[in-house]
């Protein structure tokens, strides 16, 4: 009699917790799950105008173009609090930023947004925020806009014994477990515990590898990039966005960073810079949206836009010296 | 450490284990390990303040000594007030030198003279309104003769630094906690189960309603020149139950592993939002303090005796000293004398003490006169809670302009349905235990087993599902 109360309470624990779930996955009783961020696009006026072509270059402006994902889009930051904002005020000067980061994009994407606007925008700077998830698309990428979406586990169709399959089927049926495991990973990732066979497992150890396809794409797109950009006498910044939430465990990245170092070695066409070592020691808590997710808040787009407007200026001020240089020696010329 | 966190939730079964496992045999080893825990979880925060624990230890363990041996009088009262204003002393510094530095600046600039004075960057060492109020508690009622010095400083210093109500209470009083020091604790089953269904309360009432009600709080009280009344209004009602989650539920959760290790701590909390007059409101919250206040300023102050002036007087102290003691912030005085203004017209009638017994005793509802009583003393209290919140005086004024504007009776631009449905099943949960010490309290019948573990595995997995998604401190280890 124990054992059967034990096990009817036990079945009713989990019946419980699978309609909660539910109800909530159905309703979203509290509006806020805690992954989720706020993503508003913001519509631009100057984008619309290079679009229609309608867009003329001003000389005396420095042009900025933005690439990337929410995670410099701004996703869960109010609009003026956001990277091109504060970029645009740090340079004072008459500056125009194009921003054309989008949430969702994939390296894919930005590629393709980098092709179509720099021909109309003609930027002097091209900043890339580069997410180390970025690499996940799909090759060869016909019409794609979207990258691949990280799914949870796929449901197991092929046949399995035993208990096996009953734990299987029980896992592709339940909500719960999935959200329940899904949470333990988030949890255990934001201490710095990575499941080895988890997805973040996954992209930061084995998809950057040398013989990743996607990682040769990636490589390949980005040399077009800083071709192009240096065709056209631009600057190429390419910034690898750090993971907000797990600033305190850049350790889980040491691998992935590796890789982006040889490459960079490789290429000297590219201004590189590691966002890690921007918020070297610092605790996460005081630049992350939300522990679940690496969204960077308001402060660190701040601190971003910091960095970067003081290397435009510092390039400004050296270009602007050698034409000064130029000039000078000219007039030593005889003739 | 924080109790929501991964950390505490690593700390405590270790505790657990060996304190019931390997120190069981030995009570003086059993309280050496509480002292060890207690600074363990409060070095956690930041180590450097241990040593002011430890020093208002030694200096209380000193004194209650000479206290004992010590006939004369007046001797003895200098004792008392070494201890005293060495407790409040370091209590002031931390927390007030900055707030009367400020005030004093102002009130002189006010009559011409300017004083260049600079504030210091004092860092509040959490729980230290808490545990002075602790240890002066010991002091006092042995100077009164009211409790034996103890000889034993193991199990003094595990009083004075007891983990699970060491940062934001209850604030146990010496002659109920440190007598239980005292005697060897066993292994109660059922007190262990008891004590993990009220920790399980409390983590509820902090993360599912507190956290999440914090949420929109602090999105409505920071913009509040951006949204109409309506919304205003609802800001501060979820506020009301952020602070009551936020705090009730961490003395829930003190008291819960309290029971764990054995010990009995006094209700702090006992369903305030159900009491039909200010009064009643104050006899059921934050019951430790008040009751502190009450014995040890209220009556030597003369309490309710004498002349109606010298009565209202004390009351008005009792009130502003109560909200100076939650922050160095005329809000929290402002409060205080609201409160005070609440309470006095139904103690000068001498009607403070109409409501003793539980409201609707016996009744599954309560009857009009006092839905109407319990939601006055709600409307009340809520207005209240608005200086409470508010960053300073004008923020609070024009919060409540804000609220008195047309836009009353426009509908809220903020509305989450669901949390305010969770509020509901909160209340309803309080509702039905309000004659007992918590919440999820469980039920006495037989017949309601099944609803009693039904209700125990819907707040669990609340818990798992409805959390904020950072952990956010207690608002109470400001104070």
């Amino acid at each position: 009699m124990k054992a059967l109360n034990f096990f009817f309470y036990t079945c009713l624990f989990f019946l419980v917790g699978e309609l909660i779930i539910r109800i909530d996955l159905e309703y979203d009783i509290l509006n806020n799950s805690p992954y989720k961020i706020e993503v508003k696009i913001e519509e631009s006026e100057l984008r619309n105008k290079i679009e229609k072509g309608n867009f003329i270059p001003n000389p005396n402006q420095t042009r900025i173009l933005v690439i990337g994902d929410s995670y410099i889009n701004g996703g869960g930051i109010p609009i003026e609090k956001r990277f091109s904002k504060r970029l645009s005020n740090l340079l004072k000067e008459e500056t125009l930023i194009l921003d054309i980061s989008r949430p969702s994009n994939s390296t894919l994407d930005n590629y393709n947004s980098f092709l179509f606007y720099q021909e109309k925008f003609k930027p002097q700077f091209v900043f890339w925020a580069y997410n180390f998830n970025d690499i996940l698309y799909s090759i060869p990428p016909i019409n794609s806009s979207k990258k691949t979406e990280i799914v949870p586990p796929k449901r197991v169709s092929r046949k399995k014994i035993g208990l096996k399959k009953y734990v299987s089927q029980l896992y592709s049926f339940s909500e719960l477990t999935r959200y329940v495991s899904s949470k333990i990973q988030k949890q255990l990732k934001f201490q710095g515990i990575v499941v080895p066979i988890g997805e973040f497992y996954q992209l930061t150890q084995k998809t950057y590898l040398e013989t990743n396809k996607n990682w040769i794409d990636t490589k390949k797109k980005l040399n077009v990039v800083s071709q192009i950009c240096k065709t056209n006498q631009s600057k190429f910044i390419l910034y690898k966005m750090p993971e907000f939430n797990l600033l305190n465990h850049s350790n889980l990245f040491h691998s992935l960073d590796e890789k982006f170092v040889n490459y960079i070695n490789s290429n000297k066409n590219i201004t590189y810079y590691n966002g890690i070592n921007d918020f070297e020691n610092e605790n996460s808590d005081k630049f992350m949206l939300s522990k679940y997710d690496g969204h960077p808040n308001e402060l660190a787009h701040f601190r971003i836009a910091k960095k970067i407007a003081e290397y435009i200026m510092g390039e400004k001020a050296r270009t602007h010296n050698n034409i000064h240089k130029e000039q000078e020696s000219d007039l030593l010329l005889p003739y | 450490m924080l109790f929501n966190s991964i950390d505490f939730a690593i700390f405590l079964p270790i505790v657990f284990i060996l304190y019931w496992f390997v120190t069981n045999k030995n009570l003086k080893l059993q309280n050496l390990l509480i002292v060890i825990s207690s600074y363990i979880f409060y070095g956690w925060w930041d180590w450097r303040f241990l040593s002011l624990i430890l020093f208002s230890t030694i200096l209380d363990y000193s004194i209650g000594i000479s206290l004992s041996k010590q006939v004369n009088q007046n001797k003895r009262k200098m004792l008392l007030w070494i201890s005293i204003l060495m407790n409040l002393g370091f209590l002031g510094f931390f927390k007030y030198y900055n707030f009367f530095l400020a005030n004093f600046m102002t009130a002189f600039s006010f009559f011409g003279t300017e004083i260049n004075a600079n504030s210091l960057n004092i860092i509040l060492p959490v729980g230290i309104s808490f545990y002075t109020f602790q240890t002066l508690s010991y002091t006092i009622d042995v100077y009164k003769r009211q409790l034996e010095t103890t000889k034993d400083f193991i199990a003094f210093s595990a009083f004075v630094s007891f983990f699970p109500q060491l940062v934001a209470g209850p604030i146990e009083r010496a002659t109920n906690l440190l007598p239980q020091f005292y005697t060897k604790r066993y292994f109660d089953y059922s007190k262990t189960v008891d004590g993990m269904r009220q920790i399980l309360w409390g983590l509820f009432k902090k993360i599912v309603i507190a956290d999440n009600c914090a949420q929109y709080a602090n999105i409505i009280f920071n913009n509040s020149s951006e949204y109409s009344g309506s919304t205003l209004v609802l800001g501060a009602i979820f506020f009301t139950f952020q602070i009551y989650g936020d705090f009730s539920g961490y003395s829930d959760i003190a008291i819960g592993t309290s029971r764990l290790f054995g010990f009995n701590l006094k209700q702090n909390f006992a369903f305030p939002y159900f009491s039909r007059d200010i009064a009643e409101f104050w006899r059921r919250w934050h019951i430790s303090l008040s009751s502190w206040f009450r014995d040890y300023l209220y009556i030597p102050l003369g309490g309710s005796r004498g002349r109606t002036k010298n009565k209202i007087r004390n009351v008005f102290i009792i009130f502003l000293v109560s909200g100076f003691w939650h922050g160095a912030n005329w809000t929290f005085i402002i409060w205080g004398a609201l409160n005070a203004l609440y309470f006095l017209p139904i103690f000068i009638t001498n009607n403070n003490r109409n409501n003793l017994n539980i409201v609707a005793q016996g009744k599954y509802l309560p009857n009009l006169k006092e839905f109407l009583l319990m939601s006055l003393t709600f409307i009340l209290t809520v207005f209240a809670w608005i200086f409470f919140r508010a960053e300073n005086i004008g923020h609070a004024i024009s919060y409540i302009n804000n609220i008195f504007s047309p836009t009353l009776f426009e509908s809220s631009e903020i509305f989450p349905l669901g949390l305010l449905l969770l509020i509901l099943f909160f209340l309803s949960i309080e509702w039905m235990n309000r004659n007992k010490q918590y919440g999820l309290e469980k039920f006495n019948k037989q017949k309601f087993k099944f609803l009693d573990v039904l209700l125990l595995f819907t707040v669990f997995w609340s818990i798992v599902i409805w959390n904020s998604s950072k952990e956010v401190e207690f608002i109470y280890f400001q104070f």
